[in-house]
């Protein structure tokens, strides 16, 4: 790893925690009807959780950086993810607890091999080493397994939240934040063959299994 | 049976009060609060946290609050009039909570809350629970793909004062409503209850004969709906659980219910013992306050595995 990034991550891991305060509520959590979204309504539904404002702050000035500096090529990332998930995790990744998998960030370059448009749960393959064989798969949306974003975050913890079910929706505003600003525009039809480069991050709760990534940028190459 | 004395021990304890106890003590003491032993999950709480700290040195009493507010504030008088140095405990409600942990705190007992959480942090000391959201997602993959992802189906739901009921319904839904074909026609709540649960499904099939799938916030409302719907005829229809205990394990094995998730129940209690016993002796645990497990789905090619709410 060289040395300037080494130094971003020392300089991110000391000034976040401070940023992440502001995201402590205080509100006792109030008894609320469905959301008009057509949700299921629960006694734990809180009105003045606002998650989509959250994410909008910290995307661009904290995540994306943040991201960027513990990220490897995919290549690097994956071979340390075989010989020893947990040395790849710390160096790569995060996890909050011990209890937890490890989520890993990595910058991939590949050629789009198939597209598994037809279901909302929608994914491509990518080809990585370019052998012609995909080397992982990338969640494009609008459903996402999982909550890797989420998980891959040092600075704002399950401790910020009052419970579970606002960590959740916070982890799913994550993934509708890449989606809506970046995924939801893709040619679903033109997808195979074209190259595209990546910054995702993905579990390793199976580390032998080809990776299923959730993008934080995605681009690509324009038409041949 | 070690386990059922010190349960009746406890309940001696606790209307006797305190002269008992106290003289005869020489190791700390732990206690272990959870809601009733009649659904396995609790009985297995306690019992892996009762081992470890055992284990670790420690007298424990193993006492439980039936879902009640109040009989957990008792519960709670008892294991400070007791002595207790730690509290290990499955609380009875995310806000009735949070006074019970605060009277413990004030009284310099640290709690260690395991499988639900309370709305608070930094009254207790530890609040590690199961990662619902995942587990519950997993659940509903498995539902959906058994269902064809088309059909009528239930949702049974647990107690709504639990975190883990609307966390969990959270997670079914957030994989179900993607599929428009998949229509719920009933939801309701059985309150983690299987008797209740027996009682919902029975009208549920009443109102909705043609219901195709069932998919419920625990396993024992899991076990309640299957025997309504043996009891009528109906095991045609696809149920799914949450928790992984062995009668739906036993089930899944015999081709009755046909998934469920698994909640490392046994590990979870062991674990808040152990950074319970690290936090007496070294004033922190390590760990943050809040922290999750993942779940783990079991469909037959793994039941066979389970066993106590553990993988073998």
């Amino acid at each position: 790893m060289a040395p300037s990034r080494r130094l971003a991550i020392a300089i991110l891991a000391a000034g976040l925690p401070l940023a992440a305060c502001k995201l402590v509520k205080n509100e006792p959590p109030q008894v609320a009807s469905a959301a008009a979204s057509g949700s299921v309504a629960t006694s734990f539904d809180n009105p003045a959780f606002d998650p989509e404002k959250t994410v909008e702050e910290i995307w661009q000035p904290k995540l994306l950086p943040y991201l960027k500096a513990k990220a490897g090529p995919f290549a690097e990332v994956r071979q340390a993810v075989q010989s020893s998930p947990d040395e790849a995790g710390k160096r790569f990744g995060y996890r909050a607890v011990g209890s937890m998998p490890w989520t890993v960030a990595a910058t991939i370059e590949g050629k789009i091999t198939a597209a598994d448009t037809g279901t909302r749960a929608a994914t491509i393959e990518v080809d990585a080493d370019g052998d012609g064989t995909a080397d992982l798969t990338v969640q494009i949306g609008p459903v996402f397994k999982g909550t890797a974003l989420r998980d891959s975050i040092d600075f704002i913890s399950f401790n910020s939240f009052a419970n579970q079910i606002e960590y959740a929706k916070f982890g799913k505003t994550l993934n509708a934040h890449i989606y809506d600003t970046t995924l939801a525009a893709l040619p679903r039809d033109k997808l195979v063959g074209r190259k595209v480069t990546l910054l995702a991050v993905f579990t390793l709760d199976d580390p032998k299994a080809k990776p299923l990534v959730t993008p934080a940028e995605l681009s690509l190459e324009a038409a041949p | 049976m070690r386990f059922t004395k010190a349960l009746l021990a406890a309940g001696i304890a606790g209307t006797l009060a305190l002269g008992l106890a106290t003289a005869a003590q020489a190791a700390d003491l732990m206690a272990i609060i959870t809601p009733s032993h009649d659904n396995p999950f609790f009985k297995a709480e306690a019992e892996g946290a009762q081992k470890r700290a055992q284990a670790l040195g420690y007298d424990t009493i193993v006492l439980v609050h039936d879902d009640d507010a109040n009989k957990q504030m008792e519960r709670i008088d008892t294991a400070i009039a007791r002595g207790a140095k730690a509290i290990i405990l499955d609380n009875a409600g995310a806000d009735a909570t949070v006074a019970a942990v605060q009277k413990a705190k004030a009284a310099s007992i640290p709690s260690f809350l395991i499988d639900r959480e309370i709305n608070v942090t930094g009254v207790a000391v530890a609040q590690i629970v199961s990662n619902n959201y995942q587990g519950a997602q997993l659940g509903a993959q498995q539902f959906v793909k058994l269902m064809g992802e088309k059909g009528n189906y239930a949702e049974l739901v647990g107690r709504e004062a639990d975190t883990n009921a609307g966390i969990r319904s959270q997670g079914y839904h957030d994989v179900i409503d993607d599929y428009p074909d998949l229509k719920m026609v009933a939801r309701q709540s059985a309150n983690w209850s299987q008797t209740e649960a027996f009682a919902k499904m029975e009208s549920i099939l009443q109102a909705h004969p043609e219901i195709k799938g069932v998919i419920s916030g625990n396993d024992t409302m899991a076990m309640g709906a299957w025997a309504a719907l043996t009891a009528a005829g109906r095991t045609d229809v696809i149920v799914v659980g949450f928790d992984g205990s062995n009668d739906v394990r036993d089930s899944i094995r015999q081709g009755g219910i046909k998934a469920t998730v698994l909640q490392p129940a046994y590990r979870q209690a062991e674990l808040a013992v152990e950074q319970a016993d690290q936090y007496l002796k070294t004033g922190k645990t390590g760990q943050p306050e809040k922290q999750l497990m993942d779940c783990l789905l079991i469909t037959p090619d793994n039941a066979g595995k389970l066993e106590t709410f553990a993988m073998k």
